[in-house]
């Protein structure tokens, strides 16, 4: 379980999150959604333990971050963090990288080298798996990237738009089926921060929109529609709950056009 | 006699250098004094001594590093996955010393002998000193802490007494028997938990430069952002707080040594300090590059939580749980220069020698920057810091994850 509680950041003077307090529960699946420059990343890496806020707090399972040695190493221990750029060692082939993640987050060898097997036959990678990671393409480079975060085993995943990077519609495929599985069926939690609504409408528990650092709505997609009474496609409901003056100006402005 | 001896003897291009530049000098001054006629000053002579001296401290440091595992990476790992015990010879080579190292130090110091112009102690002295300075070195990290700092002040006496060869060479054999103890001691305790440093990648390019290395797989690799910040094994250097004192000690022990070393050459008529106090700009000098080292490996890749703009127009200007990492190189840099200045104005004129207040700002600035508040790890894992992966996109630096590729890969 997540805990975010009151958490305000603020890398300058402006603040990028705002009095933040979120709850999310073993076993789901929760998609940060909302325009560029709204706080899903900064909230993400507070999450992780990357940033460290200045007001505010995050508990994992209990645990809170960077109080002491033992809570956070405790923390590190169950939550592995993706963001949008990870940097990977260019001379290590994907293999070699993904044991050693592995190894990294103690998963039992002989479990990790078949977990590897199959990860990299999931995301094609199976010819390149022993080609140095800079002989990669971007979306391979991405590929091999997810596969690390999966590889670890961790029960909390905080993902940084992974469906971009340039992921091929078989990669995104087969990502969307492997977070649904790890949720429903083993009960991993999964935060994960994406721009692009529809990739999540059909595998997101929650939804939780932010605006301008602050939580504008945290709910199930279902509800949310109910919320703005729309019908349409997520990224209208979207559109309606970020942006109310926008969509409002848009429908006057093709209204006026029809005329 | 040569297979006898070729147990200890250095390679023999390091041979022939050596022997090469020896003869050059010798030849220099019997063509000035035969063929033209000339008696040549002492200079030439001392230079020669001082090449002899120069191989003497070599083979002094030589004969540790060369058969020591701990310096040998393939050594170490190989002597680990076979029944060796330490009640058995290392099979590369004794490090202790043995007759056929009285041969050697015995033939350089006959090498001196002719037409003398140093004390004929200084080579046994000189070889000492590097095979006592190399063993020290050796026995903190493999398990003879006590025998290391042992050898390590007595070092520190031999510096003390160097204007007297032949008690200085009586001390540095008397150190001989803590360093034996202590070797025998850590070669018990085989195999050693290594630090991190000599695993290092860089060591072992230094040691193989050709490579090969790499085809066994480092064992201190990156895994790249996040996982070298985020790893839920954190391994960064830490020093417990006894060493910390004993090795701040030592620093200020030895700096005492050097300025007795010049006090007492300078001889009594002479203003002591004159030689002495160019010591304190040196030890300000070392204390500020250990002040840089430390806020490096306590704020790279740890940035703080906002930016400096923010700091000033929010009034957080400071933000006390970033803050706190670079209070104590601070305070090591201006408190030594406090205790120095007190020490000066204060204490009476004469009652404290100079060379004590020259070891004086090390110590104390030493034993802060080794043991200041927060322990770095402490500082990684709780600071109110903002990671990053600190480095650039094109470059990839070793960071602070443990040794798990090759581990794999054995399997």
């Amino acid at each position: 379980m997540i805990d975010i509680v009151n958490v305000t950041q603020h890398y300058g003077v402006r603040p990028v999150l705002r009095d933040v307090n979120l709850r999310i529960e073993r076993g789901e699946l929760v998609a940060l959604l909302g325009p560029n420059g709204m706080g899903k990343t900064t909230l993400l890496a507070v999450v992780a333990g990357v940033l460290a806020p200045q007001k505010g707090y995050v508990e994992i399972n209990g645990w809170r971050r960077r109080r002491t040695e033992s809570e956070e190493l405790a923390i590190r221990r169950v939550v592995v963090y993706l963001p949008d750029h990870p940097w990977l060692p260019k001379n290590r082939t994907g293999r070699e990288f993904l044991l050693g993640v592995g190894r990294l987050y103690d998963v039992d060898d002989e479990r990790l080298m078949r977990h590897v097997d199959s990860l990299l036959d999931l995301f094609d990678l199976r010819t390149e798996a022993d080609w140095p990671i800079r002989s990669y393409s971007n979306g391979q480079q991405h590929k091999v990237a997810l596969c690390s975060a999966l590889v670890t085993e961790a029960p909390v995943l905080l993902l940084d738009e992974p469906f971009s990077g340039g992921l091929d519609p078989a990669g995104i495929l087969a990502l969307e089926r492997v977070l649904k599985h790890l949720t429903r069926q083993l009960e991993l939690t999964v935060v994960m921060s994406t721009p692009v609504p529809e990739l999540v409408e059909e595998l997101a528990d929650r939804v939780v929109i932010l605006r301008e650092g602050r939580i504008a709505a945290a709910d199930t997609i279902e509800n949310l529609r109910r919320q703005v009474e729309c019908a349409g496609p997520l990224s209208e409901v979207l559109g309606r709950l970020v942006h109310p003056q926008s969509v409002e100006k848009l429908e006057r402005y093709l209204e006026e056009r029809r005329r | 006699m040569r297979r006898w001896l070729r147990v200890v003897l250095p390679g023999s291009e390091v041979l022939a250098i050596f022997l090469g530049v020896y003869a050059l000098f010798e030849a220099f001054y019997w063509f000035e004094r035969v063929v033209l006629g000339a008696v040549p000053g002492q200079e030439l002579t001392r230079i020669r001594d001082l090449v002899v001296l120069a191989a003497a401290v070599h083979y002094g440091l030589a004969r540790v590093t060369r058969f020591h595992p701990l310096y040998d990476n393939s050594y170490r790992e190989w002597l680990e996955k076979t029944p060796w015990t330490a009640a058995r010879p290392l099979p590369v080579g004794p490090v202790h010393l043995v007759p056929q190292d009285a041969i050697v130090v015995l033939g350089l110091t006959l090498m001196t002998l002719p037409r003398l112009a140093s004390h004929p102690a200084m080579v046994p002295l000189g070889f000492l000193c590097g095979y006592l300075a190399a063993q020290a070195l050796s026995l903190w990290p493999t398990g003879a802490k006590p025998f290391a700092y042992a050898v390590a002040f007595g070092l520190g006496l031999v510096v003390r007494f160097w204007s007297m060869p032949l008690v200085a060479l009586g001390i540095a054999a008397a150190l001989y028997v803590p360093a034996y103890l202590g070797l025998r001691h850590s070669l018990r305790r085989f195999p050693w938990d290594v630090p991190g440093f000599f695993r290092l990648s860089w060591w072992k390019s230094l040691q193989n430069p050709t490579g090969e290395h790499d085809l066994q797989g480092p064992r201190q690799q990156i895994l790249g952002w996040p996982y070298d910040r985020l790893t839920p094994r954190p391994d960064p250097p830490s020093i417990s707080g006894l060493d910390a004192s004993l090795i701040s000690l030592l620093a200020g022990w030895w700096i005492y040594a050097i300025a007795a070393f010049f006090i007492d050459a300078a001889g009594a008529a002479a203003q002591p300090q004159v030689f002495v106090w160019w010591l304190v700009p040196v030890s300000f000098g070392l204390l500020a590059i250990g002040a840089g080292i430390r806020s490096t490996l306590y704020c790279w890749a740890h940035k703080p939580p906002i930016s400096v703009w923010g700091r000033i127009r929010t009034f957080r200007w400071i933000i006390p749980g970033y803050d706190r990492a670079v209070m104590a190189p601070a305070a090591a840099l201006v408190l030594p220069q406090v205790a120095l200045l007190i020490a000066a104005l204060v204490l009476p004129h004469g009652l404290v020698s100079p060379a004590v207040l020259c070891a004086l700002p090390v110590t104390i600035g030493l034993l802060i920057l080794l043991s200041g508040q927060p322990p770095l790890r402490r500082w990684l894992l709780t600071g109110q810091h903002r990671i990053v992966p600190g480095y650039t996109k094109n470059k990839t630096l070793p960071a602070l994850t443990g040794d798990y590729f090759d581990e794999v890969i054995e399997i």
